[in-house]
Order: structure tokens, then sequence, then C-alpha cells
């Protein structure tokens, strides 16, 4: 069995593991890091969604062996380190305006979420409603208002930790 | 009776029903051994707590059955100058229909209610803004439990010492307290809350309604939920409940935490494993929990404070009179101070025995009626909250099973079991009732095995079937509808497709079958039933199978059966291993439980401005009921005003209601069809039901030229109703004016006790219906909705706002996007990119929640009543923005807006692309 090397959530895992074994079962099945979810493991419903260097991917989608040692791999349960807190500002904003009702997709939809402030603060610009439609995040409780709220409320919050911290600021 | 087609059968099988009501006046006590039946107050619509009880009542409900399905007639005796009806034996007279005219407009002082704005362009109001809201807007309306008024103060000698037997007032209730090493306390619930009548009307359902049922069965045995103090201050509950996201967990630790005067965020509150002692009080269902724990929850609790505060009155030697609770500590005079914890073991009984104690008084609540956040978020936000596919079972391995390409194909033969058996990880390929397990290492293991078995089916039990040939069978079975001869009426007929109940979490469970013995991890809403199930099949003792139930990830009535844990039993057994069973999205879509395709055809007949009788037939494939929710009526079916009609029926008649006083009215349902897997979706017929009856509300409205919205107000039937419909036409701007193409509606919906009206905007115009979406439907889109609500009290409004955020966009997805295609003996959808469920891309810009101020006293149900009218509105405003009123649900299905998947391998293989444009 091939071994994997990769880093999750700031430290290097190693992991043996099929080529093809697909991220999310590395990361669900072998490592116990349980954050990302299965909802339909064809990349439509995105609650496994996490991060890869930054930026929004569906490991159930990823083949293992398709990772490089230096990549690094953010799931929801290391999402507030990136921000050195206990709690990512996104998270924050998810607790303010109680966004969750069972809670399954939520980390999904808050790494999307946190996916999409990133890269708004990348172009300088404002969320908009069109952006804001274009998450495809199933949540089938109907959470839907609130996250745009939460959304809208952790990117003003950004927006105006932005000149002190950098565009990163949010994420 | 009259204004019914045949006025000759009126009276036919009456008998039971008048038995009731005798019963309902003269019977039982309120302290008698519970039964149904004195909770049904048929002929005494007001209860205590309404001074002045008007002279209106309403006769019996009668049903008499016609061989294709059961009739409801309900006289209409909602006139204010109707005497009590006579007593036992007397028969009812029938009278002519009186023609229900506009009423006055006067509308009751209702406070001010809560209101949250979901908007692009608004900042939503901080939650701290939300708490200042008076509960007792109007101190003595509706309140049943309120008078006499019983403070702590007066409560009698608190305090470990035994006392005597003490009279048990209207607000007092008795409870236990069990021997325990720390401080135990129980519910012992003898005085049922009254059955709810708020609303002098002749329906059924305000008479007695699935909750009461529900409710009612579960009284004998409410004594047996416990809240627990601990040495450490930790107050534990074990919920006989499922949490799948409803929020019952934190509003019963709200409760807990209002009568024993400690923190929210100090009350643990987790989920029960099956109790079989707990019989019924341990299904969640028909949006019941709150509804039904209310009083029990608070009774243990407030006694567990008692004991506390006598515990420390005697370890301080003060008195007891001086001696508080306050967040979460016991204060004393002269300073005395210390956690409840501190006096855990003291307030602990060396023998069980009971004690009667007070509840807190509405107007001291502190914690009841204020918005709280959910007391699982943080774990949600930081991927701590636990599933059941999350748990770590020591040995419990991957497990998919190989499913049919048709609904409940069977399993002929496998030609290469061995050579899938020995794919890498694999470790068991075995065969079962519903298909060909495999356990491998990895959920990726299992679907690539999935993919590779070679199985030959049988056929299944909708073989050849297509959404053409139900809808054929359907209106065959309809039941006639006739009105009188030269009535004016309108008319509409309605179809609703097949729709799939799946939550994000798919069926899943943890199963270990080893040693004569079984434990089960699920999120179960039935776990009794579940129990008794997997041990008959497992061929054990019911005593040597445990049930533990675990958090779900979403139910909306799928998580009542327990399909997967049954399964994972059985394989487990089989492979004489631990198994963790999860459902490919694709299989939940196929396999899975369905909302059953249905049509309703509705009439509504009138003489000039008069409304002189509603008729509705809906008809449907069979909704299975067969999860303990079928035991409670089969328990209870014969104490029940509506006779031995069968559970869907009664589940039916018990749920189903007509807001509007349309004089005589009747509705059938009847059900045919049991071959495929179904369910009761959130809300059960409720958002069929009231989508067909309120877009014919709507055409009654036009044909006799009046506004929908002050007709609908001008014939509701209670202050209720009208208040909350006049406030969602007042927040929601009703007849503003709006570009061609997008238009507003407005429906109406009451059950569970509850009364809820939503307003939206939909717009039709081309540029917005083909907006350019990828693999999704964009469609019209609802650009503003205004729901409005009224649960009597609000335990949590902010949970509240949360359900009717959900029921929304259910609504929403119902009217517009969401159903299966069933063609050739299968559902077609097997992603959630086939089966439209609302999006973002659907979802409201602009949302405002609106909680009415409380008018009954006592919690409504919540958890689904906001599907039906949001559907309903739905609909209304496409009917209105296109000049076309919508006949078949959703709108979209005549269009197949995707690719269907192979069906043969049943799952799809996992895609290889995910990092494409990322690197």
């Amino acid at each position: 069995m091939p071994a994997h090397t990769f880093r999750l959530n700031g430290e290097q895992v190693t992991v043996e593991a099929g080529d093809d074994e697909r991220l999310l079962w590395v990361l669900r099945d072998l490592l116990g890091v349980t954050g990302p979810k299965y909802g339909c493991g064809i990349n439509v419903c995105k609650a496994c969604t996490s991060h890869l260097n930054g930026r929004a991917v569906n490991p159930c989608s990823v083949p293992v062996g398709q990772l490089r040692p230096d990549d690094e791999v953010t799931t929801i349960e290391g999402l507030a380190a990136t921000a050195g807190a206990d709690l990512h500002p996104m998270q924050q904003a998810w607790l303010d305006q109680d966004v969750a009702q069972c809670g399954y997709c939520q980390p999904g939809q808050i790494m999307a979420a946190v996916a999409l402030v990133r890269e708004l603060a990348d172009e300088g610009r404002e969320i908009t409603d069109a952006d804001l439609d274009g998450i495809r995040n199933i949540c089938r409780c109907g959470t839907y208002p609130r996250i745009r709220e939460a959304i809208r409320a952790a990117s003003r919050a950004a927006g105006r930790r932005a000149p002190a911290d950098g565009p990163d600021g949010a994420g | 009776m009259r204004c019914v087609e045949g006025t000759g059968r009126a009276r036919a099988g009456n008998a039971q029903v008048e038995g009731e009501a005798r019963r309902g006046r003269e019977g039982c006590g309120p302290y008698d051994r519970p039964m149904i039946s004195r909770r049904i107050p048929l002929v005494r619509p007001y209860t205590v707590g309404t001074a002045a009880a008007p002279s209106r009542t309403n006769g019996p409900a009668r049903l008499r059955s016609e061989g294709r399905g059961v009739e409801l007639e309900i006289p209409d005796t909602n006139r204010p100058d109707r005497p009590l009806p006579p007593g036992r034996g007397t028969v009812f007279p029938c009278h002519p229909c009186p023609p229900r005219r506009g009423r006055d407009r006067t509308a009751r002082a209702y406070g001010a209610p809560v209101r949250r704005t979901y908007a692009a362009t608004r900042t939503p109001p901080h939650p701290d803004e939300q708490t200042g809201r008076s509960l007792d807007t109007e101190p003595n309306r509706g309140d049943r439990h309120r008078a006499p008024h019983h403070g702590r103060d007066t409560a009698p000698a608190d305090g470990p010492a035994p006392d005597g037997p003490a009279p048990v007032g209207r607000r007092r209730f008795l409870g236990l307290v069990l021997a325990a090493p720390t401080l135990v306390t129980a519910a012992e619930l003898t005085a049922a809350p009254d059955a709810r009548a708020d609303v002098p009307s002749p329906e059924i359902t305000e008479l007695v309604d699935l909750n009461d049922v529900l409710t009612a069965a579960a009284l004998p045995t409410s004594g047996l939920v416990t809240v627990r103090v601990d040495e450490d201050g930790t107050v534990s509950f074990a919920l006989p409940r499922a949490e799948v996201g409803q929020g019952i967990t934190t509003s019963t630790a709200m409760l807990i935490a209002e009568e024993l005067d400690v923190p929210v965020a100090r009350v643990r509150v987790t989920l029960a494993d099956a109790r079989p002692e707990l019989l019924f009080n341990q299904l969640t269902g028909a949006s019941n929990t709150t509804f039904a724990t209310f009083t029990p929850i608070r009774v243990a609790a407030a006694l567990a404070g008692r004991r506390l505060r006598g515990a420390a009155a005697a370890g301080w030697g003060v008195p007891v009179s001086q001696v508080r609770l306050r967040a979460g500590a016991v204060v004393g005079p002269g300073g005395r101070s210390a956690g409840i914890g501190a006096f855990a073991k003291d307030a602990a009984a060396v023998r069980t025995e009971r004690a009667d104690v007070a509840l807190k008084p509405r107007g001291d609540f502190a914690v009841i009626g204020r918005p709280h956040g959910r007391v699982d978020a943080l774990a949600a936000v930081t991927g701590r909250k636990r599933f059941t596919m999350d748990l770590d079972v020591p040995g419990a391995l991957p497990t998919m099973v190989c499913r049919p390409p048709t609904i409940n194909g069977r399993v002929r033969s496998v030609a290469n079991a061995d050579e899938v058996r020995a794919m890498p990880g694999v470790t068991d390929v075995v065969e079962i009732p519903t298909g060909v397990a495999v356990r491998a290492a990895t959920f990726g293991r299992c679907v690539d095995a999935v993919r590779a078995l070679e199985v030959s089916w049988a056929p299944g039990t909708a073989e050849g079937k297509s959404d053409e040939s139900v809808r054929e069978s359907l209106r065959a079975a309809e039941p006639p509808i006739v009105l009188p001869p030269l009535t004016k009426s309108v008319e509409g007929r309605f179809t609703f497709h097949f729709r799939g109940n799946s939550a994000l979490e798919p069926n899943c469970a943890i199963a270990d079958v080893r040693d004569g013995r079984a434990e089960i991890w699920s999120s179960l809403k039935s776990p009794v039933v579940a129990r008794q199930t997997i041990a008959a099949a497992l061929g054990l003792p019911v005593g040597a199978v445990t049930v533990h139930v675990t958090e779900g990830g979403g139910s909306f009535g799928r998580k009542l059966f327990f399909d997967a844990a049954l399964e994972a039993a059985r394989i487990s057994q089989k492979t004489g291993k631990p198994v963790k069973l999860m459902w490919h999205r694709a299989d939940d879509s196929r396999q899975g439980r369905a909302h059953p395709m249905a049509t309703s055809r509705v009439r509504i007949g009138y003489v000039g401005n008069t409304v002189v009788g509603y008729q509705q037939r809906h008809t449907g494939v069979a909704t299975d009921l067969g999860h303990g929710l079928g035991e409670v009526f089969t328990a209870l079916a014969a104490q029940l005003p509506v006779g031995d009609i069968g559970f869907a029926q009664t589940f039916f008649h018990l749920s189903q209601s007509l807001p509007y006083d349309f004089g005589a009215n009747s509705r059938l349902l009847n059900e045919v069809d049991k071959g495929f897997n179904t369910g009761s979706m959130r809300n059960v017929y409720s958002p069929d039901v009231a989508c067909a009856r309120e877009l014919v509300v709507d055409r009654l409205a036009a044909a006799m030229g009046r506004d929908p919205m002050e007709f609908r107000r001008d014939f509701l039937r209670d202050e209720r109703s009208r208040a909350v419909l006049d406030k969602a036409a007042e927040v929601g701007g009703w007849g503003r004016e709006l570009p061609e193409g997008v238009a507003q509606g407005i429906a109406f919906h009451s059950e569970y006790h509850s009364r809820n009206a939503v307003l939206v905007e939909l717009d039709c115009r081309p540029e917005t219906v083909d907006r350019p979406i990828r693999d999704g439907v964009g469609g019209p889109r609802v650009t503003r909705a205004v729901v409005v609500v009224d649960v009597g009290l609000t335990v949590n409004p902010r949970g509240l706002e949360a359900q009717m955020l959900g029921c929304l966009m259910d609504g929403i997805a119902q009217t517009l996007t969401s159903s299966l295609h069933l063609r050739d003996g299968h559902f077609l959808e097997a992603s959630w990119d086939n089966y439209f469920y609302t999006r973002q891309w659907n979802t409201p810009p602009e949302v405002q929640v609106v909680v009415m101020p409380d008018t009954t006293g006592h919690p409504g149900g919540a958890g689904e009543l906001g599907v039906a009218a949001a559907m309903a509105a739905v609909a209304c405003a496409y009917g209105r923005a296109t000049g076309t009123m919508p006949t078949s649900f959703p709108i979209n299905h005549g269009t197949l807006s995707f690719e269907p998947k192979p069906t043969v391998p049943p799952v799809p293989a996992s895609p290889t692309d995910g990092l494409d444009g990322l690197r």
C-alpha cells in the first residue's frame, strides 16, 4: 500500500492508502478526521468542503495520490488555527446568527464561505447577492437565509480588519 | 346533516362520537386515569382560564364509511346563539347551513410581535434587541395554567422532609424524587393539560388533533423522565426524543434552566437510548415534542429546585422561605451561597417519594420566551458534533449495499462474490434481503466493490410503473365529489408528484451483533419500535438488543424509519462483525423513502357572497405510517372520536383542518398502491392539501370579485388566525405595486394548535426564470417572503424562526423545483444535482419571520408548521404572476432538467477531478 504525505491542519501526515483512495475517506476512515461530511460522494452537495492551500476543495473528488508533500489540507478542525484564535471569524459569525440546525452541512458551508470571502478580498470587492447565489453547498434544513447573513457579517468584519490585517483577515 | 351529499346518511356511525362527547362532559375527573376521552372537550370547547365561556360550541364530529373513504361531517354550530348540545343519547338536529359572511375587523389587541429580517439590504437586529418582549401582554387571555396564582413562595414545606399528601391545585403538579445517590427527580404527570380548544369551531382537529393523541399516548409513562443534579453542579436530562436539527435539545435545556434557575449552558441534554418502558413517549414526530413535554420536564426541574432549597435550608439551619436559587447557586440569608452541586447529595432521597410542586408563573419567566442560540452550535461549527458515521465503534468498518435497479428488487444471484471479496480492502460480501452488502476498510473501497458486483435481480414492487401510470391509478381511485345542484362552484384538480425526504445525512447506522447480543447506533425517531423489530429480525430477545439514539443530520420524516439500522443489524449478524453502514446518496434517493404522489380535487360552492360548501378529495399512493405512529393509533384508535378507520385515515383527519368557515365541508382521503417506500415528509399531508385548498380559495375570491387576502380574513374562523394573516399582509405590504410578471401570494394554514400565514413575492419574468444555473434549476424566484407564526407560547423564538426558515425553503422547493421522476419502476434522481431542493440561487434574498406574542399560554407545534402555507403562497403567487393557476407540482416536473444516471451499477463512480482549477 503506497504511503502518502501531505500537511493536514498544520501538521505533516503520512498515511498508507491506495493512490485512488479519495481524500475524504483518507480523512474520515483512516485518519479519524470527521469534520468533512459525506453527502453525495460526487462533488455535488459540498458537505465535505475543505481547503487545499487556502482554496475550497472537495475531498470526495481528490485521489489522495494527487497530493504533494507540501500541500496544506485544512478541514473545519483546523480552520480556527488559520486565524490564530479559538474560533475563526466565520465560525463566530455562524454562532452570532445561530445558523446551524442539524449541523451536518455546516462545516462544509463554513469552509466554502471562508474561501469565498477570501477570494473576494483577493479581488478587492464587496460581496454581492450573486456571490451568495453562487454557493452550491446544500442545506436540507434550509438555513440559507442565516448563512447569507453570517457571510455578510463576516465579510463586513473582514473589510474592517483589512487595512491592518491584509486581505487574509477573514481567513 | 345538511349541505353534504346525501343528507339521509348523516347520522350513520354516530354512536361512538356522541359517546365520547358525553364522556368528555360528564366523565372522568381531572386526575383519573389518563385517557383520551376526557381530554376531548367535545362539548366544552372553552376550558378553564377563560372567565366567560361563550355559549358557542361544537356539535359532534361525525364519520361515516362509504367504501372508498371515510367522510367526516361536521355540523356548523359556530353560531353565537347556539346552546350547549344536548346530553347522552340525544340526536343532534340537522339545521340549515348558516351562510358565513364577512366578519367585522375588530382585532384583538395583540402585543408587539417579534420580527426578524433576513435581508440583503438590512442589518438584522442584535439578538439582545429581541429580549425585551413581554410574554404577558394580555395576562388573562387563554392561560389555563394561570389562576390561582402560585408563586414559589407559596409552596408548601420544601425540602427532603417527607410531605403528607398535599392538595394538588390547578397549578401544582406531582413529581417524584427517586432513590439515588444524588438528586434525581421525575415528573409524574397527573394533571394533563386540557385538550386544546382555543378555537370555537367545528373542526375536529381543534377538538382533538394529532398532538393530543400523541400527548395522551405519552401520559401514563411521562413520570419516567428524570432530571439529575450531580455534585459538580451539572444538570442532566436524557431526552426521550431524537434531535435532528429541530432544536429540542436547546428548548429542553431552556425549560430546565428556567425552573431550576441554572444557566442554560449548565444543562446537559442527551438523547435517551431506546427504553421500552417509555412506550409511545419516545416517538419524535408531528411537531409534538415541546407540546407534550413542556409540563413534565418543568415539573421535574422545579421539584429538583425545591429539594435543593430544602437541603440548603436544613444544612444552613434557616427557613426554606429565605433560600433562593440563583444562576446555578443556592443563596440564603447572611450572604450564604453555594453551588447547587454542594447540596445534590443532601437533596437526594433514600427512598422514592412523591412530592408536589408549583411551576414558575409565566410572568417570572427569564429563559422561556427569550431567544437562545442552540446548545450544540459550537460543536456544529467546529466540526466536533458527532453524527452516527462519526462515531468510533471498535471494529465497525465501512459497509455499503449494492442495491437493485428497480424499487425493492430482490437478489436472484451474485456472479462474482468471491472476486469482489478479494478486492483490496474488502473484508466481507454477504447477501441480505435488500441487496448485497460489502464491508471494507474505507467507504471508497465499498463504492468500488458495489460497482464491481455482478448481480442478477428479480423484479421489485413497482415494476414497470411510471408517473403517468400512477397518476392514472390515483385518478381512478378518487372518491366522487358532489355539491347540491344549482350551486355555483369553483374547482381545481391538482397533481403532486413523488418527492424525496432524504436528509443531507444519508440513511446510516452502526451495528454490532455478536454473541447473542446486538448493539445499534442510529438517529431514530421511533427507537422502541426499531428495537423490537430488529430483535425479531435477528431472532434475539428484545432484552439482548440495545439501541442508542445518536444526533441526526436532518430527518424531515425519514428518521421515523429505521431501514438502515435493520440492515446494519442483519449485515453484522451475517458477517459476525461490527459494521458501519451508510447508504450512498444514489441509494438514498432511489431506494429511500419518498413522499407519496397524490392528487387533490377541491370544489367550493357559493351563492352570491356566501360560501355554502367545501369538498376536498385527496388521493395518494399509500403513506407508510408503520413506524410507531401506527402503534399509537392502534392503541388509541378505539378511544378516538373518529372510530376505527385505520391509521392513515385517522392521521389525515387528525392533522387536516379547514381554517375557513365554508359551510358544510367534507374531506376524504383515499390511498392506493403499497408498492413504494413511502414516509411522511415534513408536514405529511398538509402541504399538498393546503396548497390545493389555497389555490381554489384564490380562485373563489376571484370569482366573487374579492381581494384574496380580504376574502381569507373574512372567512377565517378565529382571531388568532386573522391576526396572523393581518400581520403578514401588513409586513409584506400586501397589494403593493409590482412589475408585470412579479406577483404576491398569500396563504394561511393552522395545525398543531398553531397559526401560520406566509406572504411571498414571486418573480416569473423570463430574465429571472431563464437565468443560467450550472447543473441546477433557476426558474421563478421568490424575491421576498414574510412568515408570520403564532405557536401560542414560544419557548425559543430564535429556534422557532429557524424552523420557519426551513419550512419556507421546503415550501418553495415543493412548489417550484423538487420532485422525483418515476420511470420503469425506478426513480431517475440519484444526486442532489438531480433532485432540486432549494439552493442558494432559489433562496429569497429577503425574508422576514414574525413571531406573534403568546396567545394561549402553552406551546403549540412548530417544526413542520410552516411548510404548508409556504408551499401554497408560492403557488398562489405563481398563479397570479402568470395568469394561470398551477395544477401540477412542482411546476417544473414536466421538464427533466438533468441526465439520469445509470441504475447498474447502482452508484456512480467517485470523481477524480477535484483538483481541477486548483493547481
